[in-house]
């Protein structure tokens, strides 16, 4: 079923509107959830709470990319529920590898530590950023900091080899790092 | 703002920014969808219980199976082609198998040209690969210079068998040192072009074999050609084979306490290769990689005076007197920065704001190293050791105007 008949449903308050995004994203959230928690328990619960998320939005959002309201949606339960159990061992670390990557960006300093974040101008920042950088490099980046793929994945994904995405992802870190420096957010 | 004040940005993307890396995504789902997350799945879900608690594990769709099935079935072809080309590109592997039941003959039918270069490799209770895996894994991980595939339990056994192999070998002195002597000879093919012919493998006993070239062994080195120490000699070195065994047995110790009983999971391999060989040196790599989740690569070298027969170091080749560790380092501290003025993604640690205790300062009096075919001195460092471990193995090449000429 296309998105908009699915959003229509929603809309609708039709309760098939849940069925049919399980059957049209239920592999693509299940896959960024796993990709966070690493636990089927955690992941089913996670999914449980997309759907509910999505039902409770919509209306009156009607998303333009249903797949990437869906997306975010499962990331930001994900990552919740991940701070809150605490699970690092469990995953085998994706989401703690992704967070120590991430954390280059940041200089170790006491300012950054106490410095409340302006969460929207941090998200603006990232995508002036993103809007500089190649196709490529962009994919590379989503997959490894939004879906929170392993560079083996993503190196499988694109057809190209591990160091290459490892270093395409570290020049683009250090790239980000200047433009959020530059855009005095760090 | 803290690391997940930056993850959690990532939600805000642009839509389609999204959307397009997805695309990506949808061909990953078709290959994984019965594969890789419903089996870490079980596998999580396995080790939670030991009552059997995996509710999901018994269960496999027709469409998992036919994807399980492709992808061993290109895992095996990929393997016996390998297994064709290396013999027959890389000089003295099919001899390593030699007295291995079905291996050598397996090794014997896929060899089309014969080795005309010696397996350094000590060889001791039959002959070891030098291969050794430990942990199942994932398939893949471990298909990857392996004739077959073996259950985490055997691997394990076999490796610890291995080692214990080692170490009783290793024990014995004389006994030890004439077994590795006939091995070695046993794998000669031609150790240098002119010294043995290697015969017809197919027709002599291995045994046999052995003795003949090592009576033309005798018989050559009582011709009178001394100073042109044979390959074999060298190699056939106590010492020297006892040191490359060491080196290996030091690894996978290395391994076992450290990766292996961390993760439960990884392999290690060691290969020997020439690096160089000319009329004064001979000089072999031995490389351990070590995959985990990525790979690593371990590096040390053995140089070889082929005059003497001994095995080189720094301390022999400079002397103990003499301060070579500070020009030599200096030296390479000069092509870092050069590196790193020429190329801004070279990173050496040198000069760190973080971390200065981690900065490069001077080489170790042991450092690795090899000497080239112009016999000048390369000091070599493992991933990481000097610079981030995306920049893989370091060598720098010590002009002569540091060290002077070696001979």
């Amino acid at each position: 079923m296309e998105d908009t008949k699915i959003i229509d449903l929603f809309w609708e308050r039709d309760e098939k509107a849940i069925q049919e995004t399980v059957a049209a994203y239920g592999r693509y959230c299940r896959t960024i959830a796993f990709n966070i928690l690493g636990v089927e328990e955690d992941v089913q619960e996670c999914l449980n709470d997309t759907w509910l998320g999505a039902w409770n939005s919509i209306p009156p959002a009607r998303p333009s990319c249903l797949s990437a309201f869906l997306g975010k949606i499962t990331r930001n339960l994900a990552i919740s529920r991940y701070r809150a159990s605490h699970a690092r061992k469990r995953t085998g670390d994706r989401l703690s590898e992704s967070l120590d990557e991430l954390g280059e960006c940041i200089p170790v300093s006491s300012d950054n530590v106490s410095q409340t974040v302006d969460r929207h101008a941090l998200e603006d920042a990232i995508n002036q950023y993103l809007d500089t950088v190649s196709d490529k490099q962009r994919n590379l980046f989503v997959r490894r900091y939004f879906y929170m793929d392993s560079v083996a994945e993503i190196a499988q994904m694109y057809g190209l080899g591990q160091s290459d995405v490892k270093v395409t992802l570290m020049r683009m870190r250090r790239s980000l790092q200047k433009v959020l420096e530059k855009e005095g957010l760090m | 703002m803290d690391k997940y004040d930056l993850l959690e940005a990532m939600s805000g993307i642009r839509d389609q920014y999204i959307e397009d890396a997805s695309a990506g995504q949808e061909n990953k789902l078709q290959e994984t969808e019965d594969g890789r997350h419903l089996k870490e799945a079980e596998a999580a879900a396995s080790a939670r219980s030991s009552a059997g608690e995996g509710q999901t594990g018994g269960r496999v769709s027709r469409r998992r199976k036919f994807v399980r099935f492709t992808r061993w079935s290109t895992v095996i072809a990929a393997l016996l082609c390998v297994s064709v080309l290396i013999p027959n590109l890389i000089p003295g592997v099919s001899s390593a198998f030699r007295g291995v039941p079905v291996l050598e003959d397996y090794f014997n039918l896929v060899t089309f040209r014969k080795s005309g270069y010696e397996d350094p490799r000590p060889q001791a209770d039959g002959g070891e690969s030098g291969l050794v895996t430990m942990g199942a894994g994932e398939p893949e991980a471990i298909a990857s210079g392996e004739a077959g595939i073996v259950s985490e339990d055997e691997a394990y056994e076999n490796a610890y068998a291995d080692s214990a192999q080692e170490n009783s070998a290793a024990e014995g002195d004389a006994g030890a040192s004439e077994g590795n002597a006939i091995a070695a000879e046993e794998d000669a093919g031609a150790a240098g072009e002119d010294h043995f012919d290697g015969g017809d493998l197919e027709e002599n006993a291995p045994k046999e074999k052995a003795l003949q070239e090592k009576a033309a062994a005798e018989e050559y080195a009582a011709s009178g050609n001394e100073g042109d120490f044979s390959l074999q000699d060298v190699l056939s070195d106590a010492q020297i084979s006892a040191d490359i065994r060491s080196l290996t047995e030091n690894s996978i110790n290395r391994f076992e306490n450290t990766v292996l009983k961390e993760t439960g999971y990884g392999s290690m391999d060691h290969i020997y290769e020439p690096v160089t060989d000319t009329a004064d040196w001979f000089c072999i790599a031995v490389t351990a990689y070590t995959f985990e989740a990525e790979g690593y690569q371990h590096v040390r070298h053995f140089v070889i005076d082929k005059s003497t027969g001994e095995q080189l170091t720094l301390r022999r080749i400079f002397g103990e007197e003499t301060d070579y560790v500070t020009p030599i380092s200096a030296n390479i501290i000069e092509q870092m920065r050069a590196q790193m003025a020429e190329d801004e993604f070279a990173e050496y640690r040198l000069d760190s704001k973080d971390n200065p205790s981690n900065d490069f300062r001077k080489i170790s009096p042991d450092q690795d190293f090899y000497l080239d075919e112009n016999g000048d001195l390369v000091i070599c460092f493992d991933e990481g050791e000097v610079a981030p471990l995306y920049m893989g193995v370091r060598e720098f090449t010590i002009p002569r105007e540091v060290t002077g000429s070696i001979r």
